[in-house]
């Protein structure tokens, strides 16, 4: 593999992680949220989440390049706040994964916090823990194995986005270039042998992550999250 | 007195309405059907709900006001839900210790101690999940009493419970007082589990508070619903006199001078005891029968009979319509008595006329007497 395949490899893992990252922190309270509201509107807000599983890649790609072109309000807004434009980085590939794999992680999050018994809550007040006191000791414990799934659903998803890191990437070594634009382009210069090493190494990947999951859920044996395994897309 | 409460609350068609206050000291029960509000107003007071029109003040702290709300987790509260809610990812030392890290106050029992009073000790490394029933109320006490409450909640701790779990749970709970010096209040539909464990009882009905008093008066008051119950029946302070040694039976006075005899207790001479006498266990007698095998037969007046309210047309109860409850008088005490309203126009009984009252069993309820 040459060095600029191994630079992909590291940027893909690095855009991954960093966007599990920044997803768990935003989807979990967001979860919290869409699993405890009242509210009327909130299936509104549900599908807003979930349009991604649905929408073509391209469509959010196409809509997230006209937002980070240079003379965008968003663009600009970036520019005044970290000095550096929006299109064609790093960044915008993180805030477009975001986006993208926000369904993958919300929804494990959300039933499994749906799942939670009211009662077990209000047991955990009336022996004085506090509000964040019963997320950590009661309902983060409990759904364990839904931010598992969520944590590498999250992950996978975003190793294995292409459409919408095609429309907004630029397709920049060591910028943007991440393993599945790095394969397409092998591929179409015809080093297949380069291209059997990405293609086949990704398989093995998200093979052995697969298992983990499964295995981990039979061993506790819980269903709870499962359905949403059959949604990666790696 | 210093549970204050004045609740409101409308949910649907159903209102509770509920003006009180409660002894600080012993356990209050609350009781009543299914559906009067028992529960809504246990949560009110765990701060689990809230009646928007509401005031709850304990030992002079404002609970809730028209201004303030106080979280359950602020109240110093222990609360034992009907079905024990143990945490199902921590096992039973787990759980216990739970409830020690977030202890209210210092004050209170050792986990040792507590774990000896409920016999959970042998319990500690299991896995909640797979505990019956019994263990699992235990479990839940002794983790309420972990926290170190100023005020202990218990709603139906012992519903789901076989009878034989039941009284093994009710011993454990009637001790419960002695080890501590805090306010207990249970929610129960039970008659016969209130008749053995509380001091003070509250009565609901459809949201509204239709008595409050002193369980022993309660009892035998022939307007409230706990005298039609299956299991009616009189609660009486007694005083035992003196040991029978070669029968095994203990004698025991009532305040009116009555005296009765029941299967050897340990009390000693002169200590105070709660009986219970269940009104289809007593026949009435004009004369007095000398020739009968049983022990108890007491010289009493008729007070009342539920012939004379009004209760036999409001309730569908077939209890009622084949039979009378009857009120006799002993002195400042009653008991009550269940015959058929046959036997009832037979002898004429009417009130103010002196009968014997023969009862087959005498249950002890309480051997230390009431907690006040």
């Amino acid at each position: 593999m040459s060095h600029q395949d191994w630079l992909a490899i590291l940027l893909t893992l690095k855009l991954a992680g960093l966007t599990t990252l920044i997803l768990l922190l935003i989807a979990t309270p967001l979860a919290w949220w869409l699993a405890n509201t009242q509210w009327r509107s909130k299936p509104l807000i549900e599908a807003l989440v979930a349009l991604p599983l649905v929408l073509p890649p391209t469509v959010l790609g196409f809509y997230l390049l006209i937002a980070f072109a240079p003379n965008s309000p968003i663009a600009q807004f970036w520019f005044t706040l970290t000095g550096s434009t929006l299109a064609f980085s790093f960044s915008a590939l993180v805030i477009a994964s975001v986006l993208y794999s926000l369904p993958f992680v919300v929804q494990p999050l959300q039933s499994g916090f749906q799942q939670v018994p009211k009662a077990l809550l209000e047991t955990a007040a009336s022996l004085g823990a506090s509000r964040l006191d019963r997320f950590a000791s009661v309902v983060l414990p409990l759904c364990r194995s839904n931010f598992l799934v969520a944590t590498t659903l999250g992950f996978a998803h975003t190793v294995g986005e292409f459409g919408v890191v095609l429309m907004i990437g630029g397709n920049i070594p060591g910028r943007t270039q991440v393993l599945s634009i790095a394969l397409y382009d092998r591929v179409e210069s015809l080093q297949y042998s380069a291209a059997h090493w990405l293609a086949g190494g990704l398989i093995g990947f998200s093979f052995i992550v697969l298992c983990g999951v499964y295995r981990f859920h039979r061993a506790r044996g819980l269903e709870l999250a499962s359905s949403y395994t059959s949604k990666a897309q790696t | 007195m210093s549970l204050l409460l004045s609740l409101h609350m409308q949910r649907g068609d159903f209102e509770l309405n509920v003006d009180t206050a409660l002894p600080s000291i012993g356990i209050t029960a609350i009781c009543g059907p299914s559906g009067s509000g028992k529960t809504s107003l246990l949560r009110c007071i765990a701060g689990l709900e809230r009646a928007p029109q509401g005031m709850v003040q304990f030992c002079g702290d404002d609970w809730q006001t028209q201004r303030q709300f106080l979280a359950c987790e602020q109240r110093g509260v222990g609360v034992v839900f009907q079905d024990a809610q143990l945490f199902p990812h921590l096992s039973v030392a787990g759980n216990l210790r739970y409830a020690q890290n977030r202890q209210f106050r210092a004050t209170g029992p050792s986990f040792d101690e507590v774990c000896e009073w409920l016999q959970i000790t042998a319990l500690l490394n299991r896995d909640v999940n797979k505990l019956s029933g019994g263990e699992r109320k235990r479990v839940a006490i002794a983790r309420a009493l972990l926290r170190h409450p100023q005020l202990l909640l218990m709603d139906e701790p012992l519903s789901g419970l076989h009878d034989a779990a039941r009284d093994e749970m009710m011993d454990v709970l009637q001790i419960l007082p002695q080890h501590l010096s805090l306010p207990i209040i249970y929610v129960s539909h039970s008659f016969h589990e209130i008749s053995r464990l509380a001091d003070h009882v509250l009565l609901l009905e459809n949201g509204q508070l239709i008595a409050e008093g002193d369980l022993v008066e309660l009892s035998t008051r022939l307007d409230l619903p706990l005298s039609r119950q299956q299991d009616a029946g009189a609660v009486l302070n007694a005083t035992l006199v003196e040991h029978e040694a070669d029968y095994q039976l203990s004698t025991l006075q009532l305040a009116s001078g009555h005296q009765l005899s029941v299967k050897q207790i340990s009390a000693r001479p002169g200590q105070s005891v709660r009986l219970f006498v269940a009104a289809r266990d007593i026949s009435i007698s004009l004369d007095a029968p000398t020739q009968s095998s049983i022990l108890n037969i007491l010289n009493c007046t008729i007070n009342t009979s539920d012939t004379n309210t009004d209760s036999n047309a409001e309730t569908d109860n077939p209890v009622n319509r084949s039979q009378v409850t009857v009120r006799l008088a002993l002195g400042e005490q009653y008991l009550l008595a269940r015959i058929t309203r046959k036997s009832y126009d037979r002898l004429n009984l009417h009130a103010g006329q002196q009968v014997f009252a023969q009862i087959k069993t005498v249950a002890l309820v309480n051997e230390y007497g009431v907690a006040s």
